[in-house]
């Protein structure tokens, strides 16, 4: 394949990345270990209520990682890229949309993947399977767990 | 091992268009870069590719107690991206304003930047002057009006030792300002 992913999609379920958090970062408070466990049994409710989902991220939205489905170091990428996805899809929706930014989504033909607000200082990444999703379902299943993961990291 | 504390730091490297900002990055990350590479359309008489969104890297400072982990995001060099410069600046502890030392038609853009960056986020920075020499550092500083407690460095943005060297330098001062508000706040 030409332009082959760096992420792991294959193979067994991986071991949840180790918390790696912006300690001293300034703009998001760094949840407790007991809110990340939070984070991960939400994330894998999702994937358990829905087919077709390869990959989950949680990350801050200055981009540290939370929570990944994949190694450390393909998380630490998936979430910076996630922050800056939901930076420019902020700055669309207020720019374009007239209001609040929700979600925003990818498609590759093999793949969907949907970048979700998770309050206004994380975001939610889910990769699915473009055969055994449907766009609807997806959101429908995903808001909820965004929200969800937003009243886990804003109590902790 | 288990004793060992691991902090992270969020860094931003930004400065003008073909500064060496993503050559800077790649440098020194122990991580395949995150790299948003498209064609240029303008410009191309210096380079036929630019960073669009940004660049990720990330390297690590270890000494006896402390493991500290820097994750470095690049920006785009044009103004007309400087929404993402709001986005990348979020929660950063420091930054790098590179300077292309060999293209001084280019400095008022730096002093811009530097403008634009000093209002997102009150954190100390560190001028790296890219394939410069000290007789160029001197010429920096006096056109971007540098304040003399900002570090300026002559830098190598494709030589890892000398990338550190500059980062290096960051932390240290990143690392007085913390102890500072720390103090502060006490
Ligand atoms: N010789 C040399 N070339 C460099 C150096 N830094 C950058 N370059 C080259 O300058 C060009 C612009 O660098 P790039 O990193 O893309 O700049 P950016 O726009 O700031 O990200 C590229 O062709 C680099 O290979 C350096 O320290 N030495
Ligand atoms: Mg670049």
């Amino acid at each position: 394949m030409e332009n082959e992913s760096f992420y792991d999609f294959g193979g067994p379920e991986p071991e949840p990345a180790r918390p790696s958090i912006g300690r001293l970062s300034t703009v998001v408070a760094n949840p407790t270990a007991t809110g990340v466990e939070a984070v991960i049994e939400e994330c894998a409710a999702l994937s358990r209520s829905l087919d077709g989902i390869l990959a989950l991220i949680v990350a801050t939205s200055d981009g540290m990682l939370i929570h990944s489905t994949w190694s450390e170091v393909e998380g630490m990428r998936a979430a910076a890229i996630s922050a800056a996805a939901l930076g420019l899809g902020q700055r669309i929706a207020s720019d374009f949309g007239q209001g609040e930014f929700h979600d925003s989504v990818v498609s590759t033909g093999d793949r969907v993947i949907g970048i979700y607000a998770v309050g206004d200082r994380h975001v939610l990444g889910v990769v699915a399977a473009a055969e055994d999703v449907t766009l609807g379902l997806l959101h429908l299943s995903a808001r909820r767990t965004a929200q969800a993961i937003g009243r886990v990291l804003s109590d902790s | 091992m288990s004793e060992i504390d691991v902090i992270n730091f969020k860094l931003v490297v930004t400065g003008p268009f073909a500064a060496g900002k993503t050559t800077f990055i790649g440098a020194v990350s122990e991580i395949p870069v995150v790299t948003t590479e498209t064609g240029t359309s303008e410009g191309r008489e210096v380079k036929d590719h630019t960073t669009v969104s940004m660049d990720f890297g990330k390297v690590s400072v270890a000494d006896e107690s402390q493991l500290i982990e820097l994750y470095l995001f690049g920006t785009p060099g044009q103004s007309r991206f400087d929404f993402m410069w709001d986005i990348l600046s979020k929660g950063m502890l420091g930054y790098v304003l590179l300077v292309d030392a060999t293209r001084p038609e280019t400095w008022t853009d730096a002093a811009a930047i530097k403008a634009k960056f000093d209002e997102l986020g009150d954190v100390p920075l560190v001028v790296g002057v890219n394939r410069g020499t000290e007789s160029d550092v001197d010429k920096v500083v006096a056109a971007l009006r540098l304040d003399e407690a900002v570090p300026v460095l002559a830098c190598e943005a494709t030589d890892k030792e000398s990338v550190k060297q500059v980062l290096i330098t960051l932390l240290i001062n990143v690392v007085e300002q913390l102890e500072a508000t720390v103090k502060g706040s006490i």
